[in-house]
């Protein structure tokens, strides 16, 4: 085991340093002027401050001082300012980061609170028109492209029944204290019913939109899943002891099933940053998806070398946190290796 | 005419009969694949989209970027206020949808081979060299190819796109980066397990060199599940460019492309349901039609991995 962890934090590591290098040389890449780059607010400076600011940012120093600087600089939570807001870019990061967080949490919640069931369905109904039905849905499910599933929903559920709200988070008539940065919690915390409710409501359709692919990879991951398990000798031994169907599929497959299927829903993490940062723009979520893509459209380097920085070191670690999962919940992978 | 008869011997167009040749292995392929029903619905599915494709200039009733401006936000024929000159309807600035549309279908091809063939060429021969020569070099590749396994793909196409500027060839780039690794894991996998198999060694004992080796007794032999894979990168290669263009970060405006299309109707989201529908709906039965292909694929070339 100890082997196993030790191979991952390796490859997390190297990882991050690979990253760590990618975005430094991000800025150094981009012909032009890097001054420019980084100050896009100071067109007409004068030699002077040009002077002081190549100081500033180190510019006239070899290559690897500057490297060293910038990893010293990170690990002082320093990422630079944003060159529009002029704001920190470390705490801009955690001013958006929560809501990306939340809706990727509501996003796997509802891809396995109806993925798991519809794939275990299908695996007992294998063969029959249930079946064939449900893992049709989802490849179509698997097939969608989300930014557009979620300008459908909008079309549908916000401007033909007018049941949701079209965009952001809560409505502008509730203000509740960011406690935790998760607008369920926070309105929960304020006693505010009402508030909890619109932010409930501004929540579904992005979830929605979100969850439709890890929707249809749970399905058809439980239904392979489940459909080997229920072969096995220990199914058929508990069949044989004469225990309910439902204790057999329950207790003895779908927890058996069900550790391939949490190996899925790490590998779902990076595809769920990418749906998200679709999902937000269309529904114009302040997360870090509208955040970053707003900075690389505009230019903005210091915000695009620190908000990817960032959001590789969460992805890493969340990567790493589901390797020692697995180690943990199967036996077989710390056995095998790093590998 | 009558049945034919079968036993009649086949000839093939060289002259030999066919009987004496080995059923080859793309036609027992073939044979397979031909029975799974969804299958060749995607395959008819994707050949009328390379059709529409090909012929775009030739078939399409208007030009993509004509704009008939008098004829802005115009609904499909079958709608209230429709015409049978815009089938399709028009979007905001009067350019007829389903000839945008069909010139779109050309991008979807072009990404999708670019990035496949690009990422499977270096992936193939990298993952090829690591599991033939092993050592060193494997270990090299292999981190390497871990490194860039764990790097979020869609980090990468930022980073990429943030350096070169935002256009559908820099997003290529990118995606085919992100893929580059399964490829290579894939690959090297299937490698290590052909090499040890008798013709592969008997043709070592007969004196081959390592790059008729690699080429002809062990690559062949590893293709299928490559080959099932590559079907997957090709579709979500479809989805992940047209996903940045609707960033703004791949394809530009004013390029049929669907992702940018769907950008572009955004703000005409509650006024105009055909500008959204439309692009979308093209995306999504491409990438359908290409996942049910896969899955045919898989179910006929590499029957350990079919579904259960």
């Amino acid at each position: 085991m100890l082997r196993y962890l030790a191979g991952r934090a390796a490859v997390a590591f190297f990882t991050l340093l690979g990253v760590s290098l990618a975005t430094f040389f991000l800025i150094r890449l981009i012909p032009g002027d890097p001054i420019l780059l980084l100050m896009p607010a100071e067109r007409e400076i004068s030699e002077e401050r040009y002077q002081q600011l190549i100081i500033q940012f180190g510019f006239d120093r070899p290559l690897w001082e500057q490297y060293f600087r910038y990893i010293a600089g990170l690990f002082s939570g320093d990422l630079g300012i944003s060159a529009f807001t002029r704001q920190p870019v470390l705490s801009e990061f955690m001013s958006y980061f929560p809501a990306t967080i939340e809706l990727a949490l509501t996003a796997t919640c509802f891809g396995l609170l109806l993925g798991v069931p519809a794939g275990m369905i299908a695996a007992l109904a294998r063969g029959t028109a249930i079946d064939l039905g449900l893992m049709s849905a989802a490849l179509v499910g698997f097939s969608m492209p989300v930014f557009w599933w979620g300008m459908i929903l909008i079309t549908f559920f916000s401007g033909y029944l007018g049941w949701t709200p079209v965009s952001g988070r809560i409505s502008v008539l509730y203000f509740p204290t960011p406690t935790t940065g998760f607008m369920l919690a926070d309105t929960l915390l304020g006693g505010d019913l009402r508030a909890f409710w619109s932010a409930l409501n501004h929540l579904i359709l992005p979830t929605v939109t979100l969850g439709i692919i890890p929707l249809a990879i749970f399905a058809r991951q439980t239904r392979s899943a489940m459909a080997e398990v229920l072969n096995e000798d220990y199914v058929r031994t508990a069949r044989a002891k004469g225990l309910s169907e439902f204790r057999v599929v329950v207790v003895h497959a779908l927890r058996n099933a069900l550790i391939p299927v949490t190996t899925v829903v790490g590998l779902t993490m990076g595809g769920l940053l990418a749906g998200a940062i679709l999902t937000e723009t269309v529904f114009a979520w302040p997360g870090i998806g509208t955040w970053i893509v707003k900075a690389i459209l505009s230019r903005d380097y210091q915000v695009i070398q620190g908000g990817i920085l960032l959001i590789a070191l969460v992805l890493i670690l969340v990567n790493f946190a589901v390797d020692v999962l697995y180690g943990v919940l199967d036996p077989r992978i710390r056995a095998g290796g790093a590998s | 005419m009558t049945a034919k008869d079968t036993r009649e011997p086949i000839v093939s167009s060289s002259g030999e009969p066919v009987a004496l040749m080995q059923a080859g292995p793309l036609r027992e392929f073939w044979l397979l694949f031909r029975k799974n029903l969804s299958a060749m619905v995607g395959l008819t599915i994707l050949l009328v989209f390379l059709f529409v494709a090909v012929f775009a200039d030739l078939i399409a009733p208007h030009s993509p970027i004509m704009q008939f401006r008098q004829h802005s936000l115009q609904p499909p024929v079958w709608q209230d206020g429709g015409s049978a000159r815009f089938l399709l309807g028009t979007d905001a600035v009067g350019r007829d949808l389903l000839s945008r549309l069909m010139h779109g279908s050309r991008f979807s091809f072009y990404v999708g081979f670019c990035v496949l063939t690009l990422s499977l060429t270096l992936g193939v021969a990298l993952g090829l060299v690591a599991g033939y020569f092993r050592g060193w070099l494997e270990e090299i590749i292999m981190r390497l190819s871990d490194i860039l396994w764990s790097f979020p793909s869609l980090l990468l196409a930022f980073v990429v796109v943030a350096v070169l500027g935002p256009s559908l060839t820099n997003a290529m780039i990118a995606i085919a980066l992100a893929y580059l690794p399964e490829f290579i894991r894939i690959t090297r996998g299937q490698v290590l397990v052909v090499a040890n198999r008798n013709y592969v060694i008997a043709s070592r004992m007969a004196g081959a060199g390592p790059l008729r080796l690699m080429f002809t007794a062990i690559l062949p032999n590893c293709l299928a599940p490559v080959i099932v894979h590559a079907s997957l990168v090709f579709s979500s290669a479809i989805l992940a460019a047209a996903g940045l263009s609707f960033l703004g970060l791949g394809a530009q405006p004013p390029a049929p492309e669907w992702g940018a299309m769907l950008a572009e109707s955004r703000e005409f989201i509650l006024r105009a349901w055909w500008v959204v529908a439309f692009p979308g709906l093209a995306i999504l039965i491409m990438v359908l039609a290409v996942n049910f292909i896969g899955d045919g694929l898989r179910d006929a070339l590499d029957p350990r991995l079919s579904r259960a």
